[in-house]
């Protein structure tokens, strides 16, 4: 224990390798105990939204031996419809878990966790490795570089997505084996070790095993050899590309080797979502991209969690500035700026790079979901705030060191607090999904055998974390392995399929499944439990008196005793040259249960109909049907200038009978799910239709849409009343009522999930009143 | 002087045949002298900190340590053994009840503790090479001597035990410090008696070993020690540290305490929350230990670079370089962790940390380790500015930190006088309240002290059978003059048992029968009421959207608050709550299966801004507010009043709010 020969040891000119090894140890050490302590309470949680796709996917592949993850090596990932993606590691590392501790959540969050970790301690190795790249001489100055960036990494709040939801580990694993690779590449490149640039290769091809980002990894070798000041001996432009291409010829050759590959198994190069979903995804590119989504890379603060103006944003913009002035100071002062300008260009390059792939579906909303599509390029982010940092330390100044220490450790401080909020969400979501489960297991085990459950408000989201986005993953939740007991099969859902607003419901749907032997439960958001629907009061048809409404007032009706099953519809009537005048001015109803729980629904102006009725179609509203019964509602109104004021003749309610025809499988070679999807239980499935309910019907118009695409994306409602241009196939039938129409008429072909609709035609061929509820099918 | 005369006078010294004496003078460069010196003003330090403190009287449990005293010299043996606040029996035997002498012991004891503080910083730092004289030192014990936690460790008088405890300690670990020096064998067994008599005094002692075992294994320890091997030469001279700790277990069996999060932040900001907000003081207490670690870094980076010019020159020649104060920092940090761990610090004030922080504190920012002249200078001066802000930060949250104790003293006197008279005045008397605590300080604790007042010592007539306090829970049931403290004004008033008055809220459900009770109820207030029953009066209907609606229905009340929270007054007045059991419990029945809830407010009758909410506890479709959870409510001896509060943006339906008593809502 005596210090004292070991501090007066001479310190030898060289590093010594045993401290570099200490310095590493320990860093890793720190990383490692900055990412347990940051992502601590995400070893409780729990699966969410695709996560179930991929337990039952596991749960159904041992059962197969394994082969469909076999399968996925040669083919689409997980043989899925509607997206085209080559993942096979990802299913195998779902496996491995699965394989250890069963469908028991923890064992999947600890390994998220831990890819997490390595990404970053790799994180910490890369950085080190290129600052000794670009400025082999300074190794204090590299080791900061190295540690802020490991840091910055760990702790940037970009990465919540990531660590808490398990399917997202595709970008964790991902940035990985890329970075592995590059750590690996770079050491092959100052050591000359082949065997270094053969297990280089070898993450590299495993990287694209894992996500497409991984292409990103060759254009990003050939940036840093080009910006390198080795192959700088070069004097021309095109030399040095020859050169550095020459250095990572193998890299763009398993590259083009893997894009081939894609080719002759997908189909495609490119890959991705398609449908509804995809095509929604390509009309919103640009909008996605300039909404500020890429501001909030640098002020990564979840708006549900901090509000829209937070006291940190004006810390980190201190700090930004800081480092902006500390990289300037030192140019200027610096005598040789060139390794400090290489540093960053690359950095920045690396980041452009890394950003490339993912314009197709790039999503950073305000609440922060789709973070994960930043993850992988959060490492040249955390790359840059280190290299502003610690660009270059010709003049020894150490209160300038110091102070950048500090800096960077504040920088660590302030990013930790954000990812500690954005955490939150995340936390809360996978608890409240959990409860969810335990509450209609519970409710539903306490069912008689025949009876159901229906369900309303299944949770969606929650500040940006996702939950249980559809039928599917609520029935693989209610389902074994994750409940004991079939569940799912006592419960009637009416999720979307896919993906879709959560609010939306097929009203016919809901009047035809519930009945004597139906419980009705809402999931109450607020105490995380199932409360009861109480459909009481009666069915008739509301019409309230005129008045005057301005912006400072709200009308309050009287006491009503309507049932939220029996209207359709709440008409606010309006005078046609009112409608005119104040276009923009919104209308809110609110509608209130007896227990005060309330909805609310708005609408301008100018979405009034022809006659002067501005219709709010309130029973394809969930949290309408929630309220059970409706004892009041209110209006009130904004867009108006003071003093002025909004005659409204009247309210009414209103049921649509006779103005939709219907249209429902015939339960016997097509029959309809829990799900509310129908699959064909013979050769022909085939469909009823009635459309002679609807007065002045001359013929019936059949839609049907495109696979994988639903007609509420387009509309935003089930109560269209103009023809789709979105529909695969569209037929007017003569006949006005049909039974045991086979589906295949329509030509309909090839797997995938499919909706049809019906309207009545009138003499002109025009739509008389509305579509009806979709009939959805699956083939 | 011009440096010429400076010349001539040197010659003259050297020519002058004759042998002069050495002038007498104090050598301002003795580190013994220094460290007098700074004896002296931390002594002073602690006078002027704590000098307002020695006129508080007695607070909290002082009262039965000094009556166990009292019992003690009256022939009643037992309670003198198992109490350990018989140190107090020297204070008695001088002062009797006279609180002045007991606070001026205590201050002597802070300034003691101060000084051990100071003297262990002093044999740290010399153990370092350079210590600056008794610079460091000096200032580690006049930082501890205003550590501002040390607040009610100090100003009352039970503080004693941890002063004491914590003098024990520190004396130990001095004395320990001093025997390694140079193994000054008579040092041991002195530092092993006063560890023994810490660890027998508190809990908190249980640190000592291990800090003891630590600072045997700084490497700065002497060279003359018996064993070579480092580890084991640190063994055996702390196993007996470490028996003495397991022997203690058999006196404080209670070790182990509840886990108290804020104890860490506490240590940095160290202010008393109900009299001023952390918040505000965040910067005052951050700045000076900010410009301390500046201090620190600078150092640091400095001390790397010489290193390498050394390095680089190949100047390193025989002499061996003293251990980096980095090592001693490490031992001062992990001493101060066991300090404030909830394992020793259960009952503490965080008193006993105050020294290993002030004393890496200073140590971290004064010491200026192997650096050279030029630079050490340089980073004294800042980190002299350092200290000085922190002394003068911590000096004024000490003052801060103090004002309850000293304000609270004066209520207790005031309260204690006036049940004096009217013990004397009525003989029989029953008590409803009485000062419990006021900013954090405990005043009266429990209701038994109170009886203590009216016996000796403390007055000269026993008076306390005819007193009788009423446990605040429980319906009254004698008929004695029945005396209620009203704190707002300082007075211990007589109240009559007035009849209960009917609660008009509770004489009906809510609904739209009780239409006239809401126009009266709402007369003067924003609430609008709208009778949502009759069909067709739509203009009534139409309210104005900010303010708050009250929507009659048949069978319930919907409350609307605007866009800011409501509360809607129940316009009963409610005197002398403390005497209406049946104004204790409040039910508010809500409309069928609602999530949505609501909270009470208790306000003053006459004073509006003196308002408290509370949360119910919800037992199926029914709210129970228990009132007694409220201290205003009952007990401050004013007139009442309270509200429905519904949030902003809510909307609740209420079916009916009615009082009910203790025993059915149990």
């Amino acid at each position: 224990m005596n210090v004292i020969p070991q501090i007066s040891k001479p310190a030898s000119a060289e590093p010594i390798e045993g401290s570099s090894r200490l310095f590493t140890a320990l860093a890793v050490g720190v990383i490692v105990l900055v990412n347990l302590f940051t992502f601590r309470h995400s070893f409780g949680g729990y699966f969410l939204a695709d996560d179930f796709v991929h337990v039952d996917y596991l749960y159904h592949a041992i059962d197969q031996n394994f082969m469909p993850l076999l399968a996925n090596f040669w083919g689409n990932w997980m043989q899925a419809q509607g997206t085209t993606f080559y993942r096979p590691l990802i299913s195998l590392s779902l496996a491995l878990d699965y394989l250890i501790g069963g469908p028991n959540p923890l064992t999947f969050h600890i390994s998220n966790w831990l890819y997490q970790t390595v990404a970053s301690c790799l994180m910490f190795l890369v950085a080190g490795q290129i600052g000794e790249h670009f400025r082999p001489n300074e190794k204090t100055l590299n080791r900061s570089l190295a540690l802020s960036a490991g840091v910055i990494f760990s702790v940037y709040p970009l990465h919540c997505e990531v660590v808490n939801w398990v399917i997202a580990r595709v970008d964790s694993i991902a940035l990985v084996f890329c970075l592995l690779s590059f750590w690996l590449y770079l050491k092959s490149t100052r050591s000359k070790n082949s065997l270094h640039y053969k297990l280089s290769l070898l993450a590299f091809v495993l990287g694209l095993m894992s996500k497409e980002m991984a292409v990103t990894l060759p254009p990003t070798l050939l940036l840093i050899q080009l910006l390198s000041t080795t192959t700088a001996d070069t004097k021309s432009a095109k030399g040095r590309l020859l050169t550095s291409l020459n250095q990572t010829k193998t890299f763009w050759f398993i590259l083009f080797a893997y894009l081939l590959f894609r080719l002759l198994v997908l189909g495609t190069v490119s890959g991705g979502y398609e449908g509804s979903v995809g095509q929604g995804l390509s009309n919103s590119l640009a909008r996605r991209w300039l909404d500020g989504s890429l501001l909030r890379i640098l002020f990564p603060f979840n708006i549900d969690v901090f509000g829209s103006k937070h006291s940190l944003s004006l810390q980190l913009k201190i700090v930004y500035v800081a480092m902006l002035v500390n990289f300037t100071a030192t140019l200027v002062l610096a005598k040789s700026r060139s390794t400090a300008v290489r540093g960053l260009l690359f950095a920045v390059g690396w980041l452009v790079l890394s950003l490339l792939p993912t314009y197709q579906v790039w999503n950073l909303t305000p609440a922060l979901q789709g973070s994960r599509f930043i993850y992988y390029g959060t490492a040249p982010i955390a790359l840059i705030f280190a290299w502003l940092l610690f660009p270059t330390e010709e003049r020894n100044w150490p209160v300038l060191s110091s102070l950048r220490l500090a800096a960077a450790g504040w920088f660590s401080i302030i990013l930790l607090i954000i990812t500690t909020g954005n955490n939150q969400p995340w936390n809360h979501a996978m608890k409240e999904v959990s409860l969810f489960r335990k509450a209609v297991t519970e409710q539903a085990s306490a069912l008689k055998a025949t009876d159901k459950l229906s369900l309303l408000n299944v949770p969606h989201t929650y500040r940006g974390a996702h939950m249980l986005y559809n039928a599917a993953t609520m029935s693989v939740l209610l389902s074994k392995p994750l409940t004991p007991e079939a569940i799912y099969s006592k419960v009637i859902s009416f999720e979307p399929a896919t993906f879709g607003d959560p609010d939306l419901i097929n009203i016919s749907r809901w009047r035809n499944k519930t009945g004597q032997d139906t419980s009705s439960y809402r999931w109450d958001r607020t105490t995380m439990t199932l409360e009861p629907i109480v459909f009481a009061g009666e069915n008739y048809n509301v019409k309230l008196p005129g008045l005057d409404l301005s912006e400072q007032t709200k009308f309050i009706s009287p006491e009503l005793s309507l049932s939220a099953q029996a209207p359709d519809y709440v008409d606010v009537l309006l005078k046609k040259e009112q409608i005119k005048q104040w276009p923009e001015a919104v209308i809110t109803l609110t509608a209130l249960a007896p227990s005060s729980l309330q909805c609310q629904f708005s609408l301008p102006l100018n979405k009034a109909r022809a006659d002067g009725h501005l219709r709010f179609d309130v029973s394809e509203h969930k949290q309408w049907l929630a309220l059970g019964q409706i004892n009041q509602l209110t209006l009130s109104i904004q867009g108006l200038a003071p003093q002025q004021q909004l005659h409204i003749l009247g309210l009414e309610t209103g049921n649509l009978q006779g103005q939709r025809p219907k249209i429902e499988s015939d339960e016997k070679t097509l029959v309809e799910d829990g799900d509310g999807i129908c699959r064909p239980r013979g050769k022909m499935p085939s469909f009823n239709y009635d459309a002679s309910i609807v007065p002045g019907a001359v013929s019936a118009y059949v839609e049907v849409s495109k696979p994988n695409s639903w007609f509420e994306h387009y509309s935003g409602t089930f109560r269209d009343t103009s023809k789709s241009p979105e529909a695969l196939f569209s037929h007017t039938l003569g006949k006005l009522k049909g039974n045991g129409v086979p589906i295949t008429f329509t030509g309909v072909k090839g797997p995938g999930f499919y909706q049809m609709r019906m309207a009545a035609l009138d003499q002109d061929g025009n739509v008389i009143g509305y579509f009806s509820d979709p009939l959805n099918f699956q083939l | 002087m011009s440096t010429s005369e400076n010349i001539s006078d040197i010659k003259a010294t050297e020519s002058a045949p004759k042998r002069q004496l050495e002038r007498a003078r104090v050598d301002f460069s003795s580190t013994k002298t220094q460290m007098l010196l700074g004896a002296l003003i931390m002594c002073v330090s602690c006078l002027v900190a704590y000098g307002q403190t020695v006129l508080v009287t007695f607070l909290g449990q002082d009262l039965t340590y000094i009556q166990a005293i009292a019992d003690t010299l009256h022939g009643s043996f037992d309670l003198v053994l198992a109490n350990p606040t018989s140190i107090l029996l020297i204070d008695y035997l001088l002062y009797h009840t006279n609180t002045l002498g007991f606070h001026v012991s205590n201050i002597l004891l802070t300034a003691s503790c101060a000084i051990v503080v100071g003297l262990i910083t002093l044999e740290l730092t010399g153990r370092l090479g350079n210590r600056n004289g008794a610079l460091s030192a000096i200032w580690a014990g006049m930082l501890f001597s205003v550590y501002p936690l040390h607040a009610q460790s100090v100003a009352i008088v039970s503080g004693r035990i941890e002063l004491i405890a914590s003098l024990f300690y520190l004396l130990s670990v001095f004395l320990f410090l001093r025997y390694r020096l140079i193994e000054e064998k008579q040092y041991f067994p002195l530092s092993l008696i006063s560890g023994a008599l810490a660890l027998l005094l508190s809990a908190q002692s249980l640190s000592l070993p291990l800090v003891i075992t630590l600072l045997a294994l700084h490497p700065g320890r002497n060279r003359y020690a018996a064993r070579k091997n480092a580890l084991a030469d640190a063994i055996s001279c702390s196993g007996l540290y470490w028996l003495m700790a397991v022997l203690s277990f058999f006196i404080h069996p209670h070790y182990l305490g509840p886990v108290d999060k804020k104890t860490l932040l506490l240590l940095f900001f160290p202010v008393n929350e109900t009299v001023i907000s952390v918040s505000k003081i965040v910067p005052l207490a951050l700045v000076p230990l900010l410009c301390a670690l500046m201090v620190l870094l600078l150092k640091s980076q400095i001390a790397k670079i010489r290193l390498n010019q050394r390095t680089q020159t190949d100047l390193i020649g025989s002499v061996p370089t003293p251990p980096s104060s980095t090592i001693t920092a490490l031992i001062l940090v992990v001493w101060l962790a066991l300090t404030i761990l909830p394992l020793t610090a259960h009952d503490s004030h965080l008193f006993l940390a105050a020294a290993p922080f002030s004393i890496l504190i200073a140590i971290l920012s004064l010491e200026s380790g192997n650096t050279k002249d030029k630079d050490a200078k340089l980073l004294t001066s800042c980190g002299l500015v350092a200290m000085t802000l922190l002394y003068l930060a911590w000096s004024y949250l000490l003052a801060i930190n103090l004002k309850p104790t000293v304000e609270g003293s004066l209520i207790v006197e005031n309260f204690r006088r006036q049940l004096i008279n009217a013990a004397t005045i009525d003989g029989n008397i029953t008590l409803t309240n009485w000062p419990k605590n006021h900013q954090g300080v405990p005043l009266i604790g429990a209701a038994e002290n109170i009886k203590l007042f009216l016996a000796p010592p403390f007055i000269d007539r026993d008076l306390s059978p005819g007193l009788k306090v009423m446990n605040e829970t429980m319906p009254i049931s004698d008929s004695n003059k029945i005396y209620q403290w009203q704190q707002a004004h300082g007075l211990l008033a007589s109240v009559a048992k007035a009849d209960s008055q009917p609660f008009s809220s509770s004489n009906m459900p809510w609904s739209a029968s009780s239409k006239d009770y809401f126009i009266n109820l709402l007369k003067g207030s924003p609430w609008q009421l709208v009778d949502s029953t009759s069909p067709g009066a739509s203009s009534s209907s139409i309210v104005s959207s900010s303010a708050p609606v009250i929507s009659l229905m048949k069978n319930s009340v919907r409350l609307w608050a605007g866009d800011k929270q409501a509360i809607l007054s129940l316009n009963d007045k409610i005197d002398q709550p403390v005497l209406q059991e049946n104004r204790w419990i409040l039910k508010i029945k809500i409309a069928d299966h609602s999530a949505s809830t609501v909270d009470l407010a208790v306000r003053n009758y006459l004073d509006e801004t003196k308002m408290s909410k509370l949360a119910g506890k919800r037992i199926g479709a029914d709210i129970f507010f228990d009132l007694r959870e409220l201290d205003n409510y009952l007990s401050n001896g004013e007139s009442q009043q309270i509200g429905i509060v519904v949030a902003a943006g809510e909307v609740v339906s209420i079916s009916g709010v009615e009082f009910v008593s203790v025993k059915s809502a149990q």
